[in-house]
């Protein structure tokens, strides 16, 4: 809806300054330096606004506040989900407290992509204390979650497309953890950290 | 200082055709892409665990269709999920289910081969796991994994095609659930229009249908879950249906808000044209399925975020449901297996 009105907003001039201009053209059959200054700014413009309208995605994703979540840490209040068959321990992410924590010194900050269904592949070893940018590049809403060795689940927050979130490895994590999306299982990424 | 018309303005022409032509490239290759994410594989997809083999599907046919599977010899699984109801039963609750609360449709078992999480809630994951939650739920047929392998192992003519299928004629929970889950694998939706529109023919579908098509992937959003060749991503939404069970909400911690009331998308395929549609059996016609996401459903905290409330027109409709009527390529039907005395 927002995109629709900007682009109403930016093509009425555009077209105004054009048919002033092929006016004044048409009447004397001459094109002004002056002129052409204008035309040139509106082709630009014109050619702005278009590439705004075949990106409404990317665009849409920007009216949300893009501002990362962080799953860093995992000594918030317990919650006994014993019952349920994911896990023994779940803990709501650092961003659902209002904590978010800087990257430590020395630490690494790696960059991931989620594609429809699936997380990208990639290249980088994290490390304790890495944090690791996840970002939703589809444009169906994700909720990623990471599962520890020890079974304990971190949210990493519901993530619309273009949104970010982050995940901070722990200062004394070990072994494999296991980022999949509570709405859709398909998608699985297993990462092993090591001291 | 002047410049003739003319030059100027072929430049801006260029321009204005360059921008047009690049906004309709990407829309192009969109369309493109769409059509193409919804081709068929050219084969069954099987786990390293449970390799797919003749024996073992034929093995588990006639376990299938056996209604010794159940405690009082009067159910099997095909009771359920018959060939001509689509592999289901056609009904809005499974039989057996009248005083069970939240009671589920029976979904389809086609193209299961290709599922990563089974169940309208997801609790089984992969078939061989599915397997033996039938058998032993109470209001279906309530039997035990234990009591059932000892029936089996009574049957004498149940060894030679357990030999054929697993080498030799031990009989054990294991290799019943691999051989159903094998047979199961083997039911794939015939070729429907909608594939051979796909793969190239253009009168494969009317001209009506690809308009809906073309409202399936735009303004209707239904491929935002409704994806891939079999039209479902295998993932939980909550669509915003009036219903007190919580479906996936229950599988999964509570803090996961948008699960509850989630249940998997069901694939459009072959679907029965009179319904009955959703997880609950509550709609019989596609249309009313499509009003329902034109308005949204009950707007809570759960409700999925891809539940974007749109308009159609009557016209718009019923492409879509034309549309829908392509996936149909027909009955699957097999031969019923000679049960083994």
């Amino acid at each position: 809806m927002l995109t629709v009105k900007i682009k109403d907003i930016v093509m009425k001039p555009i077209w105004g300054c054009i048919g002033r201009v092929a006016a004044y053209t048409h009447k004397t059959d001459t094109l002004h330096a002056g002129s052409l200054l204008r035309l040139q700014s509106c082709v630009v413009t014109l050619m702005a606004a278009m590439m705004l309208s075949v990106s409404p995605t990317a665009y849409s994703a920007a009216e949300h506040d893009p501002a990362a979540h962080d799953a860093s840490k995992h000594d918030a209040s317990k919650h006994d989900a014993s019952k349920h068959d994911a896990s023994s321990k779940v803990y709501p992410s650092r961003a659902a407290q209002g904590v978010i924590t800087p990257l430590a010194p020395g630490a690494t900050l790696h960059k991931m992509t989620l594609s429809h269904h699936e997380l990208e592949p990639w290249s980088f070893v994290p490390k304790r204390k890495d944090r690791i940018e996840i970002e939703n590049l589809s444009n169906i809403t994700h909720a990623l979650y990471l599962t520890y060795p020890d079974g304990t689940v971190v949210n990493l927050e519901i993530q619309i497309p273009g949104d970010v979130v982050s995940w901070t490895v722990p200062d004394d994590a070990e072994g494999e953890y296991v980022f999949r999306c509570w709405i859709h299982p398909v998608i699985r990424a297993n990462m092993m950290i090591q001291d | 200082m002047e410049m003739r018309t003319r030059p100027a303005i072929r430049i801006m022409g260029l321009l204005l055709t360059l921008s047009m032509l690049t906004a309709a490239g990407v829309s192009r290759a969109g369309d493109a892409i769409s059509k193409d994410e919804y081709r068929r594989p050219d084969g069954i997809l099987s786990p390293s665990y449970n390799p797919l083999t003749t024996e073992k599907a034929t093995l588990g046919k006639t376990l299938f269709f056996d209604a010794r599977l159940s405690r009082d010899g009067k159910m099997s699984c095909a009771t359920c999920h018959a060939p001509d109801k689509r592999w289901s039963d056609g009904r809005l609750r499974p039989l057996g289910s009248e005083h069970v609360p939240n009671a589920r449709r029976t979904p389809t078992v086609l193209n299961s081969a290709w599922l990563t999480s089974l169940m309208w809630d997801g609790r089984a994951g992969s078939l061989e796991a599915q397997a033996v939650l039938p058998i032993t739920t109470p209001h279906e047929m309530n039997f035990d994994i234990p009591a059932l392998i000892s029936r089996l192992q009574a049957i004498e003519g149940y060894r030679p095609l357990f030999a054929q299928a697993f080498g030799d004629a031990a009989i054990n929970q294991k290799r019943v659930t691999q051989a159903l889950a094998s047979f199961q694998r083997t039911l794939v939706s015939q070729t429907a229009p909608f594939d051979r529109w796909v793969s190239g023919d253009e009168n494969a579908i009317s001209e009506s249908a690809k308009r809906g098509f073309a409202l399936f992937n735009g303004k209707a959003q239904c491929a935002s879950c409704h994806s891939s060749w079999r039209f479902t991503d295998d993932s939980f939404h909550d669509i915003g249906l009036r219903t007190e069970d919580i479906g996936r909400g229950a599988k999964v911690p509570p803090e996961v808000t948008l699960m509850q009331y989630a249940f998997k998308t069901p694939s459009l395929r072959d679907l029965p044209i009179n319904g009955p549609y959703m997880h609950d059996g509550s709609m019989l016609s596609l249309e009313e399925v499509i009003k329902h996401y034109e308005k949204g459903g009950i707007d809570r905290k759960s409700r999925s975020l891809e539940m974007k409330t749109f308009e159609l027109t009557d016209e718009e409709r019923q492409t879509l449901v034309e549309f829908v009527k392509t996936l149909d390529g027909g009955h699957l039907k097999v031969d019923y297996p000679r049960m083994p005395d």
